[in-house]
């Protein structure tokens, strides 16, 4: 039996197809009780790797678990995890509600459920027509209650935005957020870092199959800082200074300007006046989370610690 | 495993592939009927022969022979759909494991076999009835073994073709596959098995194997229910010695094709868990 503690391992995953490496190495953990964004460009190996834990694409090596076993030793599977994939679909000429209770009757689960479920994702009034009538954003709905027929503990969802109006990536915000906060785990994917910045408590973000940067995606916030630009009259002297002050961390951009890491114009500004320096020039540079996103996805920054001085 | 069976069940009769497959196969088997009936009661009125001919009994198992195409085709298709339509993530989802999941496709396939081949022997038998002009019927007993022995037939033809379909994936190559060997590829096999003397083989092969095992007992019985007369004439003897003597015992051939049965299902296990759903 799983222990149904509703978390997700990722233990050195690997996956080859043929001389392609989707995903080297990978590890990271999934807690219950929050949503994880799961990010990276695309291409990245977010798809394989979530194949993967569900038991479709079979690991070169490495292992998954999701509550302690890997996903074919669960025992009915559905009533632990559900997922929305991007390649997963429907016949095109079954109904929804048909092709729910499909399903329902393979994971033992009576018919009633069926209803709930599309009452939950607003499909009871369409139930009857046929999938291939769909519109990218009812299928997305489909598919949300396919997943969700077991009551699951753990939700997957692979790029669950995709095709959504804005009304409809709103409801699925809040949803994931209240499946989360009762005691649930959700872990979705996405290659745009401000789709579900509002949405996620923890990150795991990866690129060219390896992971980037795990944790909680405060700590990312937090960790960027901002820097002040300022060009002086007397470099030399303005850094004397400001290493005076106690701000060590200067840097010499290429035309000529300094940027001080760690402070603010108006700190700046005072050091160079009681300095007699004079200033040309100043502005605060805010580091932004997609920058940072962009640097640690593109493959020239490996660790999080290196963000501070990256290119202006 | 009930839960999947009946989610496989519930598959197979919410969309229009079960009736567009079964529908054919049972015309095919009423023309073919009624047209042997007919051609048999033509007999009444040449002298020599004065009476009916059971010519309905072996039309009839061949009619039932290929509706059986039918029957392997929904499976082909009913298996591979699940691929085609990407529906197979979901089915892998919420399934214990592939196996499972094949096995219950087993089950619930085989019983639509049997319902495609009950349905064929009850319109081969309207076609019978119709094609005689309700007079002349063959032999009661023998028109019932071949009844029996069609359906046998379809579940098999139907566990076939769920196990190629599990096995090749793509549904455009297992449905073309599946055609081209049966109606063209094995026929081409045999005539030069034949012309290089080897006349022992072909009967081993799958589609003739799954054939004979309804028309070698169809002829038997046709041949045996012929009035003595007509048996020993000089142009029956002949003709019932070349159509019945090359072919193993009806039995033989059915558990032939059980063998080709079990393999194509084992082929479809092996290749369905390595498969990776991308």
């Amino acid at each position: 039996m799983h222990d149904g503690t509703g978390r997700i391992v990722v233990q050195d995953l690997t996956k080859r197809f043929g001389p392609v490496t989707a995903v080297q190495d990978l590890s990271f953990t999934v807690e219950p009780g929050s949503v994880t964004g799961f990010l990276g460009p695309n291409g990245a190996g977010k798809t394989t790797t979530l194949r993967m834990l569900l038991g479709l694409v079979r690991p070169t090596s490495g292992g998954t678990t999701i509550n302690g076993l890997p996903f074919e030793r669960l025992d009915n599977p559905a009533t632990v995890v559900g997922a929305v994939l991007e390649a997963q679909s429907f016949h095109p000429t079954r109904s929804a509600r048909a092709h729910l209770r499909c399903f329902a009757a393979a994971a033992g689960l009576p018919d009633e459920r069926v209803e709930q479920v599309l009452a939950l994702v607003g499909l009871a009034t369409a139930a009857n027509r046929r999938a291939g009538e769909f519109s990218l954003g009812m299928r997305q709905r489909l598919a949300l209650a396919t997943a969700l027929l077991g009551d699951p503990q753990v939700l997957v969802l692979d790029e669950p935005a995709n095709g959504l109006d804005p009304e409809g990536i709103a409801w699925l915000r809040t949803f994931m957020q209240s499946f989360a906060r009762s005691g649930r785990t959700v872990l979705v994917s996405s290659h745009l870092l401000a789709e579900v910045e509002q949405t996620v408590d923890q990150v795991v973000i990866i690129s060219a199959g390896q992971t980037r940067y795990q944790g909680p995606l405060e700590n990312l916030r937090k960790s960027q800082r901002s820097r002040v630009l300022v060009q002086p009259a007397d470099a030399h002297a303005l850094v004397d200074a400001l290493r005076e002050a106690g701000l060590t961390d200067v840097e010499t951009l290429r035309d000529g300007r300094l940027a001080v890491t760690g402070s603010h114009t108006k700190q700046v500004a005072d050091v160079a006046l009681a300095a007699g320096v004079a200033i040309y020039g100043m502005q605060e540079e805010q580091a932004d989370l997609e920058r940072m996103f962009l640097q640690l996805t593109s493959g020239e920054q490996g660790q999080i610690g290196g963000l501070g001085g990256g290119a202006a | 495993m009930n839960g999947l069976v009946k989610a496989e069940f519930r598959k197979i009769f919410s969309t229009n592939l079960w009736w567009g497959m079964l529908i054919p196969g049972a015309l095919i088997t009423l023309a073919f009927a009624a047209g042997g009936a007919w051609i048999g009661s033509l007999g009444v009125d040449i002298q020599d022969i004065d009476q009916q001919v059971p010519l309905a009994l072996p039309m009839f198992a061949s009619g039932m022979t290929f509706g059986t195409l039918f029957a392997a085709l929904v499976g082909v298709i009913g298996v591979t759909g699940e691929y085609r339509h990407r529906t197979i993530t979901t089915t892998y989802l919420t399934s214990g494991s592939r196996d499972s999941v094949l096995v219950a496709k087993l089950i619930a396939y085989a019983a639509l076999g049997g319902v495609y081949g009950v349905t064929s022997a009850v319109f081969g038998s309207i076609g019978a009835v119709l094609g005689s002009g309700g007079e002349g019927f063959p032999s009661v007993v023998s028109w019932l073994a071949i009844c029996a022995v069609g359906v046998v037939s379809s579940v098999l033809w139907a566990l076939f073709g769920v196990g190629l379909g599990a096995a090749v994936g793509n549904q455009l190559g297992a449905v073309l596959g599946l055609l081209l060997y049966t109606q063209l590829v094995e026929g081409a096999l045999s005539a030069i098995l034949r012309a290089q003397g080897a006349e022992e083989v072909p009967p081993f092969l799958p589609y003739t194997a799954g054939n004979d095992m309804t028309m070698d007992l169809a002829l038997n019985l046709f041949f045996g229910d012929l009035p003595e007369r007509l048996a020993d004439s000089p142009l029956v003897a002949p003709l019932r010695q070349a159509l019945t003597e090359g072919a193993p015992i009806w039995w033989a051939s059915a558990l032939i094709f059980l063998g080709y049965t079990l393999l194509v299902v084992l082929a479809g296990s092996t290749v369905g868990k390595q498969r990776d759903i991308t």
